[in-house]
């Protein structure tokens, strides 16, 4: 199927196990999320056929996480994704990043600047974008050094195409805790999250 | 499995507006995340909350094993361990160290957890500062803000009053140094164990509708003040079963003279001692 | 040794489920209750279960009640978590009360209203005598029942509208949709459509209470009866995808609404206020009960004092839930002594720290 066909096909299949495969994937972002930096993969068989132009790892996260009380965000790189997204999982698509409770990120050149996203609120912090951002590559690129929550001591994670200004921002938004925006990288069928309270250094 | 019910009983819609709040728990330690609580076909204030959170994370191929005070064989833990059974078909166990979710009422497992592990704790009131404040409205903003000087005034008050603090369980901590956190009714004495832990704990409060979250090795530290230390309770004896010195004991009168004798409240742990030693 | 007593947990719990079951069913000789039996004569009680268990389903109230050996707080307690296992299909309509076919409808403000007063089937005006016929199988009277008009009158508070002596019931801008508590929990400020929600599902008993409590001067609110109604009106809704509304059904439902004397303040004019109830089936007592706990909750909006509970929204919609309510109440018969062995602890340790400082203050003084 073609990438730039946009039609009734781009919808794609769901997954085959709906409830044990959501239970599955969630434990799995979940793992992610309680350890910072930690590389959990998703299996490929639980998708059989999907063409939302997103990754196995993030296409499996939209259908665990994402319904009708999610509004998402999707950049401008994924036409094909919108008619998944409605389909799948029922979500309204807004205009404006600082609107959304999960953004998709696929085009690293056009990201907005992460005060663009919702960072909440101090009365209601968690009402905040939840970034998912597809990068080229979870295993090589610039090192990391994460610490914080979920971290017993320091641990590792090299992200590839994330420019350094994109951690200088998060950096500089970090005293705004326990305002924040909390990021989930995807790549293939690997995922690593990296949560508001969690201090990085290149 | 039950018919006519989905797998765990929440239907997949309520478990992902759970698994989000979770999510949302875990990247806001100790911060106390409201959700869409459901009634669930047990009573609020029995543990409703963190049945609804292991409903949410659990899957077929986990371990449960369900305590109340610190005990897998009173009544009501052995109510929620048959509802997972039945209406999710897992495994469950007695052992800690054989369970990768251990639901929990009032106690933490004496032996030590480990990574990987999942701890949910059934939550009655959830926020700390409530018998303080009884205004939502008031005690949101004073964690907007950090502001926990009435709680600092409370302990000093007791310090004054009593010679010591006061509270002996539900013994208010702040968690990753920000959020003034209630770790659920348990003796002060499991408090060090919530500090630098491998395990995730989860706490589900189902009536007052919050979930909050204590991620693995996060700092997590029992108000005190510089001249009067947090302490844990000790015991003059050792459990009446195993002679575990350094476990929580329970007091049980054994006659109506005023004869008791002291045993292990975390049931595992005891029979695990005495079958080490025999 | 007692210890192990608690040992028997699984096989105690096995045994209570069946003795429940056995003292559910009293004496085998006595005729088993059917669902009909209680739909048609304990009508009431099914009603009230409905509308705190937020089902219109009266065959399932029944069985509620006859498996809650009629406990009533217990039976509403059956339907929520039933209805929590629910998928919601659609969103209705509002239902239009001013088109409802009713077989009761009485004002007090006035004398008489364009359409009449319906007295309906009431006990205001029976004499509560214990009627001993009735401990026999009962003949009863054929009573006259005449045809509720298709056309209802408007309400009697339009009466009022019209002439701008009452406060309009307005929409409110900020909400989009009408919030729901039986899927987001409460906020606070809540919104009047939040509140209203609570208060419909809250427990009678508390409610009636705290409607009381303001006819006492907790929260006067000087409230006269403009209407009450009882009838059946129209569910409708209407799915996207058939883009015209198509009825599913009727509903009893009484509404109840108050007239409340208001002196104005610097943003309203003096004029009269509202309070409003409604419920499921026929629950006279509670839709007015309800009415005046609305109105005390509107004290902040209309510029009163918040000086009385039943104007407090905090203490009133936390406390209201008769299913939370009862369920932590009652939790107090579960375990909690590795709490109350932390509690002995203290207790003892303060009365030693005692003892040892009135032994050495005894000695001071001997000194």
């Amino acid at each position: 199927m073609s990438k730039d066909f946009v039609g009734f096909e781009s919808i794609g299949a769901g997954f085959s196990e709906p409830v044990a495969d959501a239970q599955m994937v969630f434990r799995r972002i979940l793992d992610a999320s309680a350890h910072p930096g930690r590389i959990v993969t998703i299996p490929a068989d639980i998708l059989p056929d999907s063409d939302a132009g997103l990754s196995c790892a993030a296409t499996t996260l939209a259908l665990t996480l994402l319904d009708l009380d999610t509004p998402v965000w999707l950049d401008a790189n994924l036409p094909q994704a919108s008619d998944f997204f409605r389909f799948h999982c029922g979500t309204p698509l807004v205009d404006s990043p600082c609107n959304s409770r999960f953004a998709f990120i696929t085009d690293l050149r056009q990201l907005p600047a992460l005060t663009e996203f919702d960072m909440g609120t101090p009365d209601f912090p968690e009402r905040s974008t939840t970034l998912v951002i597809e990068v080229p590559d979870l295993v090589d690129g610039p090192g990391l050094q994460l610490r914080g929550p979920g971290i017993r001591k320091v641990s590792y994670l090299r992200i590839g195409g994330i420019s350094a200004d994109f951690w200088r921002q998060r950096a500089d938004i970090a005293p705004l805790f326990p305002l924040g925006i909390d990021l989930i990288f995807t790549c293939g069928q690997r995922l690593a999250a990296i949560p508001r309270t969690t201090v990085v250094e290149i | 499995m039950t018919a006519g019910y989905n797998f765990a009983y929440l239907d997949e819609q309520t478990k992902r507006m759970i698994r989000r709040a979770i999510l949302k728990a875990v990247a806001i330690p100790g911060y106390q995340v409201p959700f869409g609580s459901r009634e669930m076909p047990l009573p609020y204030g029995w543990g409703t909350g963190g049945i609804q959170v292991t409903a949410s994370i659990i899957g077929s191929d986990d371990v449960l094993k369900v305590i109340d005070q610190g005990a897998d064989d009173t009544t009501n833990a052995i109510s929620i361990r048959r509802f997972f059974a039945k209406t999710a078909g897992v495994a469950t166990t007695t052992r800690t160290a054989d369970a990768t979710i251990i639901q929990t009422r009032h106690r933490i497992p004496e032996t030590p957890l480990r990574a990987g592990q999942i701890v949910v704790f059934q939550v009655p009131i959830p926020e700390p500062l409530r018998w303080l404040e009884p205004r939502e409205s008031e005690t949101r903003q004073m964690h907007a803000y950090a502001d926990y000087a009435i709680m600092h005034v409370k302990l000093y008050e007791d310090i004054a009053r009593y010679g010591h603090i006061a509270t002996t369980y539900d013994y208010p901590v702040i968690v990753n140094e920000r959020y003034l956190m209630r770790p659920s009714p348990i003796p002060k004495f499991d408090n060090p164990k919530l500090d630098m832990n491998p395990a995730l704990m989860l706490f589900g409060a189902g009536r007052e509708k919050r979930i909050y979250a204590v991620p693995p090795y996060t700092i997590v530290k029992s108000l005190d003040f510089e001249d009067h230390p947090f302490s844990i309770e000790t015991w003059d004896t050792s459990c009446a079963l195993c002679g575990a010195t350094n476990a929580f004991l329970d007091e049980v009168i054994t006659d109506d003279h005023g004869g008791k004798m002291f045993v292990c409240s975390d049931s595992d742990h005891c029979a695990e001692r005495k079958e080490k030693a025999a | 040794m007692a210890y192990v007593a608690v040992k028997g947990g699984e096989k105690a719990i096995d045994a209570a489920h069946r003795l429940l079951a056995k003292e559910r069913r009293g004496d085998p000789a006595v005729p088993e209750l059917s669902l009909d039996q209680i739909s048609q004569q304990l009508s009431l009680s099914v009603d009230r279960v409905m509308t705190e268990g937020s089902i219109y389903d009266r065959e399932l109230a029944a069985l509620a009640i006859k498996q809650a050996r009629g406990d009533l707080v217990e039976a509403i307690f059956l339907l929520r978590a039933y209805r929590a296992t629910l998928p919601r299909l659609a969103e209705s309509k509002p239902i239009e009360t001013n088109r409802m076919r009713a077989r009761r409808r009485i004002s007090a403000i006035f004398k008489d209203v364009p359409g009449g007063q319906v007295l309906g089937g009431t006990f205001d005006y029976t004499h509560r005598l214990l009627d001993f016929t009735l401990a026999a199988p009962s003949v009863f009277p054929d009573a006259e029942i005449a045809e509720p008009s298709d056309t209802m009158p408007p309400h009697v508070l339009a009466i009022l509208g019209d002439e701008g002596l009452i406060q309009p019931e307005r929409r409110d801008e900020n909400l989009q949709n009408p919030p729901d508590l039986t899927r987001e929990p409460l906020e606070f400020p809540a919104a009047r459509a939040t509140r209203l929600q609570n208060l419909a599902r809250g427990d009678e008993g508390f409610l009636l209470s705290l409607g009381y409590s303001t006819q006492r001067g907790y929260g006067r609110n000087h409230p006269f009866a403009g209407e009450i109604r009882i009838g059946e009106v129209e569910v409708v809704i209407e799915p996207e995808e058939l883009g015209f509304p198509v009825v599913i059904g009727e509903i009893t439902v009484t509404e109840c609404e108050t007239v409340n004397q208001f002196s104005g303040s610097k943003s309203e004019p003096a004029q009269f206020t509202r309070g409003y109830g409604l419920t499921f089936g026929e629950a006279e007592r509670k839709a007015m009960a309800m009415a005046l706990v609305d109105r005390a909750l509107r004290a902040t909006e209309l510029g009163e004092d918040v000086s009385a509970p039943a104007q407090d929204e905090e203490f009133v919609l936390y406390h209201s839930d008769n299913v939370e309510a009862s369920g932590f109440v009652q939790h107090l018969k579960l375990p909690h002594y590795v709490d109350f062995q932390s509690e002995l602890n203290i207790v003892r340790k303060i009365r030693g720290d005692e003892q040892v400082a009135d032994e050495a203050l005894a000695e001071g003084i001997l000194a």
